[in-house]
């Protein structure tokens, strides 16, 4: 078998070392050396530099996720129930959470993740681009449209969605590789069940009047449920 | 029979510049034994396949190929050569920590087949090709040739330009799957219709609601439903970019379809299959010396789809000769 190439070295070396010390309190240098790559400037031959090490970090991951969505919403249109808020709403968090069960790295994963979506270098509104995940916005777009609101509503819904989750996740994940944290931790399955009813339940949830007139919309009466 | 769900495997270091994750099923154990789809299908289309192989003592794996169903799916049409068909074929292996094994495949899936043979050579125990045999792809221009060098008669012609096959099949989803998975039928009933106007058509893809549904259907409703809605999420856009390399194949790859092979190689012609015709496939014994051939009658394009008892017989027959670890 092959050895793991340096390229691959790398962006391992580096989502441990992001997710402890944070994407810009890392040096190229401490991740060329703990690499133990022979070139020096093997970031720059690579990657172009440090965002882009950052950008492989996320897509090499992101390329799975996408891949599980895609395999998770090709089974809820076969079983037929890919209009179904609760179907959808594990659609998007089940393939991301089931990272929390795929070892050290995925879990460093989840953690940069969080810290990318709140850094304006990073175009956080872009979610595909985080996420190299063309499904997930798709997937909430279908998730809201039967609540027919305003565009910006739900834009702004759609991405209080996206950083709850990846902020609870990351929280998690965080916890998980501290093998040192005080408090005892609920088995993943209960944790992600308990994110599928909470995510269905907040992107469903009813628009008060003084919500819509804020985003200069009559309040209508059909919004929420 | 069930069909083994995927699970998503990473490859790593895959040739050129993307990420790529193959939706990959994978059962039984023993010798491993690899299932590569044609155009346009997905692993799905081995589904009569893997547990019989399973069942035999083979470790039965289909991924979808680049392009396709659920797996990664690069934008850029270089991304879609022969290299990187094989290539990820390669690293599929690594992933799993498999050294080689028996390479199965249809259609497209068959040339990339044959091209592991000889781009990946120690990483084949051995091949078989359904409908496709060893042979040179023909290229751009012989497609051109059959239909007089109107490319919107001949599918591989008019998948060529980037944007244009795609833009009108991904709204055609249904009745094109719908059409495509049939039995075979007699070569006078089809060409009745390839040539209706007196010119030879042999494009069924940029207007198919106006072709005919012929022969029986090798698909429930729930078969359907699942390849459509592999082919309304993924597109046909990365199936249809493996064949705008093909050009480019035959310059990067030269010994394919050419080299002899020295290992046990197995081909499965169909009698109804108007593209891939059997005679294609009469040159092989001079160039492969250990060569099974079947010739299926009766049978069309799909074959492990509409005959799998015949197939899985003949191909576990062939396997047990040929593989099995003493």
């Amino acid at each position: 078998m092959p050895e793991l190439s340096d390229r691959d070295a790398l962006v391992d070396v580096a989502e441990r070392l992001f997710a402890r010390g944070g994407i810009h309190g890392v040096s190229v240098r401490e991740v060329t050396l703990a690499a133990d790559v022979r070139s020096k400037s093997a970031v720059q031959y690579h990657f172009g530099g440090r965002d882009g090490l950052v950008r492989a970090v996320l897509a090499r991951r992101g390329e799975t996720l996408r891949v599980r969505r895609a395999m998770f919403l090709e089974q809820l249109v076969v079983g037929g129930s890919d209009a179904e808020p609760r179907a959808l709403c594990q659609a998007i968090v089940e393939p991301y959470c089931d990272f929390l069960d795929d070892g050290l790295g995925a879990l460093s994963y989840l953690v940069i993740v969080r810290e990318v979506l709140g850094d304006p270098q990073y175009a956080y509104e872009d979610l595909p681009s985080v996420f190299s995940d063309p499904l997930l916005p798709a997937l909430l777009a279908r998730l809201l449209h039967p609540m027919q609101l305003p565009d910006a509503l739900a834009a702004e819904r759609s991405l209080v969605a996206v950083s709850s989750i990846t902020g609870a996740v990351a929280d998690r994940a965080r916890r998980q590789l501290d093998d040192t944290s005080p408090r005892p931790m609920s088995p993943v399955p209960l944790f992600v069940a308990n994110l599928v009813d909470m995510l269905e339940s907040a992107v469903l949830a009813p628009v008060d009047p003084a919500t819509m007139r804020s985003v200069g919309a009559q309040p209508a009466s059909t919004t929420g449920r | 029979m069930a069909f083994p769900d995927p699970t998503p495997i990473r490859l790593a270091d895959p040739v050129g510049a993307d990420e790529i994750v193959l939706s990959t099923h994978d059962t039984g154990e023993g010798p491993a034994v690899v299932f590569c789809h044609g155009f346009p299908d997905i692993a799905f289309g081995w589904r009569r396949q893997l547990s019989a192989v399973a069942d035999a003592g083979f470790r039965a794996i289909a991924p979808d190929q680049r392009g396709c169903g659920a797996s990664s799916a690069p934008h850029d049409v270089e991304a879609y050569g022969l290299q990187e068909l094989t290539g990820d074929l390669a690293r599929l292996l690594d992933a799993k920590g498999i050294d080689d094994a028996v390479f199965v495949g249809h259609d497209w899936g068959g040339f990339v087949v044959w091209a592991m043979s000889v781009l990946h050579p120690d990483r084949v125990r051995g091949v078989a090709g359904l409908c496709t045999p060893y042979m040179r792809f023909p290229t751009v221009a012989d497609h051109l040739a059959i239909v007089d060098g109107v490319a919107e008669r001949q599918y591989v012609a008019w998948f060529q330009t980037d944007g244009v096959a795609e833009e009108t099949m991904d709204q055609h989803v249904e009745p094109i799957l719908t059409r495509i998975f049939r039995s075979g039928t007699p070569l006078e009933e089809q060409a009745a219709f390839a040539f209706a106007d007196g010119t030879l058509n042999m494009n069924p893809f940029n207007d198919p609601t106006a072709w005919p549904i012929l022969g029986s259907t090798l698909v429930d409703d729930a078969e359907l439903a699942r390849y459509v809605a592999a082919f309304e999420q993924a597109g046909f856009r990365g199936g249809i970019n493996w064949y705008r390399n093909i050009d480019r194949n035959a310059a990067e790859c030269p010994e394919v379809g050419r080299r002899a092979l020295d290992i046990p190689c197995l081909m499965f012609t169909a009698e109804c299959d108007p593209g891939l015709r059997p005679s294609f496939a009469d040159g092989m014994s001079t160039v492969i010396p250990d060569l099974t051939r079947h010739d299926l009658l009766g049978v069309g394009h799909w074959i492990q789809q509409e005959v799998p008892d015949q197939v899985n017989g003949h191909f576990v027959d062939w396997l047990q000769e040929k593989f099995t670890d003493a």
